[in-house]
């Protein structure tokens, strides 16, 4: 960081710098944000955190698109750009979020919310990259998301199952990084599906698919001897895995027609509650991080039309309540970290277009489970929801606070195969009130 | 989990036909092969008729010498840094090498064994020459570069309620008739009008709503810069001000993305009329017999209200939260270009059209630059500026000297991309080996040969499709003539009756609901967004540039890393375990296993084993089996019988060998 901002000459960095501070961070940010830009030489001490190392489990709902904060978590009903959504009460005194949540509200006593996290960048891209690693994308390396990374500190759990699975992902996910292949999360397309093609040929013996297997292998060995390449030995990798998940009995895990089906219907009949079944299936049989994406949050045109915000947020109301409720009465509650992120906020005001735009100076994501400190807000916004006015959040912090959960040294530095440092949550700092 | 694959798949893979005669180790051979063999081509759907295309347009035999000439400076460009940087370079290819990735970077896809056997065979000096002019010629590389530049414009077949279609075929027709790339993207920049009139307004529309991402993408595209983060404030890595930001925004600031003045009266006429005539409670209209919901109506009348145009009354502001010195919050912002040339919108001059020119002009200092930039990675794997799209002041090209050569060629060919890629493709830098050494993103590579690379996804499936059907090309259709005559309405003219009657035609054939079969709706291939479900299982056996876009995710494309179309250059090529589940088991491995696809026909043509065993070889491999393999696949069929070819067949699809590029 001291590099880059060194490149600058004064002026420009010290406009990039106040303006930070006025109207992008809020200026109680700035001690914090000092430490970056000064680039304090000193070497952080690895501070000690309470509570960590709670959440065996993470099951990570990634809003795509980038949610709007406004008509969600963060409800100004007096301001300007309000919009339409109405605020309502939840079981925890004083505390309101919008009115499509209609289960939520009742369990909100479990659910802490971040209502100042901020962000670098309003393009997509860039931003949903910042949030699943904690690094800016640069085209040097690729740094990994969070379950490779947790995966790369204790090893797999399930010797079938891969570690972490993305469900409905889209086709940009930052996945292993720099890492190898084999802690790259396992792509679900569609739920519903789950596994495709998970099953030989009927006519196929298991005898006559095993000759198949070594015919591969004999037939590809001299090829493989002469490129021996990181991503060539991945796929001889990724076949390795499919084969002993193929014999596996675990295979049924990514089968939720197994469910009851009250159970199915009590996620929702959309691609996202049946995704947060299939994950809430996934950890039972010690799979450690499921992300599942529900995508089309880039409201710009029309944001309160029926099949926009309003369906979406009821479905995410639909699906968060149920898998709360599911976890807890399966025990899994206090060991699983339920995290709700998205890329970035919406603009505080309704543009000519019905609609709003990215907003990255202030949104909300919230986390419950694995000993969260539920009923409380982090943060605040101001009057418009515009700005963070206090105990800004940013990705790396938000990610030091799940990683924290889930027992990783935020300190303990991996190599990239370049021979460069990276943390798991850069430098990143707990939010320790929720912890 | 056990869903029905396609209606062909399962008269495939189900009942008598199932019974592989490659992969079933326990039917009776000789009954099989009895059976008339049913090509998978066969299956296709019949219900739209094949459109004839115009031939792509050929490379010029009298320019050959300048195309030596110019190939031959960039190896002694190329040579200099091996020379600097002491690196050996790779060795040339082998003719079976060289043909396969020249199929593929060229023509989109492996080459057939009829092809494969014309150039092996071939004793000409200049064969490699001729085949990189004949396949430069075929509608096959109309179709690889659709597929790059698809990943990078995103023409998706919806947009709204309005369907881009024309748009994904104008994009088609320009690579066909080579259009000059400086032309292409200006024609895409100053786009007006309906997508039906003017299908390059897609390229706007593919970004409606947000006209400041959609600058950021212009010049991230284009321009090879990044200035997205000026959007919110200055620019922390670069040099760019949000002023500036807002400055070259204002150059689109002007566009309205729906109709206006008259037409856009008419519209809010109609849709009013057909609001008081829906009756209360059951959300019908009924007119002349005909009967509809309103949200039919609707449909129609929403997607013939995008129509881009410049209106002088609109002026593109400062943000509220502007906080620095130079200018106030909400002030109204003048266009001013970014860098190089300036240029100013003269009284009268539409200001996209100065954009426009701004950008693609020789002058531009990054115009052709990123071009050149983006064709040299296409084929050597690397570019000679790296990330390709996102150059600043300071960014240095691996070989300076040869990427300003490669600059002032793509100016003297007048942005013929075309050309550009054939003087690559003479090259002997392009005609070595791929580097046995894997590429690390963070030491220069100084191009000892290209990089070694996995298929794209369409490469992948294109391939497999050779392997399996005879004419891969065969399914051609234009969607986009159909759609025209289905969806425009003048609204000042004609009656709300025949509007409603429009609609339901419009939806019935289009946009419409899930009960209707696909032979009703031939150009409603778009999946259900939502659910996906029992939509996308018609696993259609065309080339990927004519399948909808985007694909719902579990598709063959999708699983092996096509982009979602959400993002620029968002297509991966990593592994996993979905794509080998597919490799395995999935219908598209199969296919090729049925008596009727193209590798069972040809393979049963040869008479001798070992000619069998070289025609599996050919096809999937591009070469000839070494004595050890002929001796193990002679083994296993001595073992498994007639399975026992099949078995090859599917253990080579499924080696690596099969899916990078050499």
């Amino acid at each position: 960081m001291k590099q880059i901002f060194d490149q600058f000459d004064d002026p420009t960095r010290r406009s990039f710098m106040s303006y930070a501070a006025k109207s992008l961070l809020g200026v109680s940010m700035l001690p914090a944000l000092g430490g970056i830009v000064l680039g304090a030489d000193e070497k952080k001490v690895a501070k000690k955190y309470p509570g960590g190392g709670t959440a065996k489990n993470v099951i990570y709902l990634y809003m795509e698109g980038a949610m709007s904060h406004l008509d969600t978590f963060d409800i100004k009903p007096k301001s300007q750009g309000s919009g339409t959504t109405q605020a309502v009460s939840t079981a925890v005194p004083g505390l309101q979020i919008g009115e499509h949540f209609k289960s939520l509200p009742a369990l909100m006593k479990d659910v802490a919310l971040i209502r100042s996290m901020y962000t670098a960048t309003g393009a997509h891209r860039p931003g949903r990259y910042l949030m699943r690693t904690s690094y800016e994308e640069i085209a040097s390396t690729r740094h990994p998301s969070l379950g490779p990374w947790a995966q790369s500190f204790f090893g797999k759990r399930n010797k079938t199952l891969p570690d972490s699975v993305v469900i409905s992902g889209g086709s940009q996910h930052p996945s292993a990084g720099f890492m190898e292949t084999r802690f790259s999360p396992l792509p679900i397309a569609n739920a519903v599906e789950g596994l495709q093609n998970a099953s030989s040929p009927k006519y196929l013996e298991d005898r006559d698919f095993n000759t198949r297997m070594n015919l591969i292998d004999s037939f590809d060995a001299s090829f493989r001897k002469k490129y021996d390449h990181k991503e060539v030995r991945a796929y001889t990798d990724f076949y390795k895995e499919t084969v002993a998940l193929l014999k596996s009995s675990d295979l049924e895990t990514f089968d939720i027609t197994k469910e009851p089906e009250d159970v199915r219907k009590a996620y929702g009949d959309h691609k996202f509650g049946q995704g947060a079944l299939l994950a809430r299936r996934l950890i039972q049989n010690n799979v450690r991080f499921v992300e599942v994406v529900s995508g089309g949050w880039d409201d710009h045109n029309n944001i309160y039309d029926d099949d926009k915000l309003p369906q979406r947020v009821q479905q995410l109301d639909q699906t968060l309540s149920a898998l709360i409720k599911d976890l807890k009465s399966n025990g899994l509650f206090d060991e699983t970290l339920i995290v709700l992120a998205t890329e970035f906020g919406r603009t505080p005001r309704i543009s000519d277009r019905a609609g709003r735009d990215h907003h990255p100076a202030s949104f909300s994501c919230a986390l419950a489970g694995a000993g969260i400190k539920g009923g409380q807000v982090i943060g605040k916004t101001d009057d418009q929801g515009g700005t963070v006015d206090e105990d800004g959040v940013m990705p790396a912090d938000f990610n030091a606070t799940i990683a924290h959960k889930m027992g990783i040294d935020l300190a303990a530095e991996i190599y990239s195969p370049s021979g460069r440092p990276f943390k798991v949550a850069h430098d990143g700092e707990v939010i320790e009130k929720l912890v | 989990m056990n869903r029905p694959v396609s209606i062909s798949f399962r008269a495939m893979l189900c009942g008598v036909m199932l019974f592989l005669v490659f992969g079933f180790p326990y039917v009776n051979s000789v009954e099989a092969q009895k059976k008339k063999p049913q090509k998978p081509s066969s299956k296709l759907p019949v219900d739209a008729e094949s459109v004839k295309r115009d031939s792509p347009t050929k490379v010029e035999s009298e320019s050959l010498t300048q195309v030596r000439t110019s190939a031959a400076k960039i190896d002694a460009l190329v040579a200099k840094n091996y020379k600097k940087f002491d690196v050996k370079p790779n060795p040339r290819t082998t003719d079976e090498q060289f043909l396969r990735r020249m199929y593929l970077d060229a023509n989109g896809s492996i080459p057939n064994l009829r092809e494969t056997k014309t150039f092996l065979n071939s004793t000409s000096s200049t064969k490699r020459e001729r085949l990189i002019d004949f396949l430069l010629g075929r509608e096959g590389y109309v179709a690889h570069q659709y597929n790059y530049w698809a990943d990078l414009l995103r023409p998706i077949d919806r947009e709204g309620r309005l369907r881009l279609i024309p748009y994904q075929t104008w994009i088609k027709q320009s690579l066909r008739d080579n259009k000059p790339y400086d032309e292409f993207v200006s024609e895409l920049l100053t786009a007006e009008g309906k997508v039906w009139e003017n299908p390059a307004v897609g390229y706007y529309l593919t970004d409606d709503g947000m006209p400041l991402d959609n600058m950021n993408n212009t010049i991230q595209l284009f321009l090879g810069t990044r200035i997205g983060c000026a959007q919110c404030h200055d620019h922390p890595f670069d040099k760019w001000t949000q002023k500036e930001f807002y400055q070259i925004a204002s150059f689109t600031g002007q566009m309205v993305t729906r109709s206006t003045g008259e037409e856009g009266k008419a519209f809010g006429q109609m849709q009013k009329q057909f609001r008081s005539a829906t009756e209360a409670n059951s959300d019908k209209i009924k007119m002349e017999g005909a009967e509809a919901r309103y949200g039919v109506v609707q449909n129609l009348i929403v997607a013939n209200r995008y129509n881009v145009s410049e209106v002088s009354w609109k002026q593109l502001k400062l943000p509220k939260t502007y906080a620095y010195d130079d200018a106030k919050p909400e002030s109204v912002v003048q266009p001013k270009t970014l860098f190089g040339e300036v240029l100013t919108v003269k009284p009268g001059e539409a200001r996209r059209e100065v954009f426009a020119r701004w950008v693609t002009s020789p002058k531009n200092p990054r115009f052709a630059k990123t071009i050149a930039n983006r064709l040299w990675k296409q084929l050597m794997g690397v570019g000679q500026i790296e990330p390709v799209d996102d150059m600043q002041d300071g960014s240095v090209a691996e070989n300076p000297e040869l990427m300003a050569f490669l600059e002032s060629e793509m100016i003297r060919v007048e942005f013929d991309m075309k050309e550009f890629l054939r003087i690559i493709m003479n090259t002997k830098t392009y005609q070595r080996q791929a580097s046995y050494k894997e590429w690390d993103p963070a030491v220069p590579y100084h191009f000892p040969g290209p990089t070694l690379r996995r298929m794209s996804a369409e490469q992948a499936w294109d391939s497999l499709l050779t392997l399996a059907i005879p004419e891969p090309a065969a399914y051609s259709k234009d969607p986009s003539r159909e759609y025209e005559a289905l969806i425009n309405v003048n609204f000042s003219k004609e009656k709300p009756a025949d509007v409603l009657k429009k609609a339901i035609e419009f939806d019935r054939k289009i946009a419409g609901g899930k009960a209707r079969t696909d032979k009703e709706r031939p150009y409603s291939y778009v999946p259900d967004r939502d659910t996906y479900q029992g939509q996308y299982v018609r696993m259609l056996l065309a080339r990927a540039y004519e399948l909808p876009s985007p694909l719902p995710p579990g598709h063959f494309l999708r699983q092996f890393g096509q982009s979602d179309r959400e993002l620029i250059g968002a297509a991966s090529t990593d592994g996993s375990i979905p794509q080998i589940l597919t490799m395995l088991n999935g219908p598209s491995t199969h296919m090729m296993l049925e008596p009727g696809s193209e590798i069972y026909e040809n393979v049963m043509r040869e008479r001798s084993e070992l000619d069998q065993i070289g025609v599996i070889f050919l096809s999937i491999l591009s070469r000839q089996p070494s004595s050890a393999e002929k001796q193990l696949a002679r083994k296993e069929i001595k073992r498994a019988g007639n399975a026992g070819y099949g078995n090859v067949i599917w253990a080579l699809v499924n080696t690596r060998e099969f899916l990078f590029v050499q």
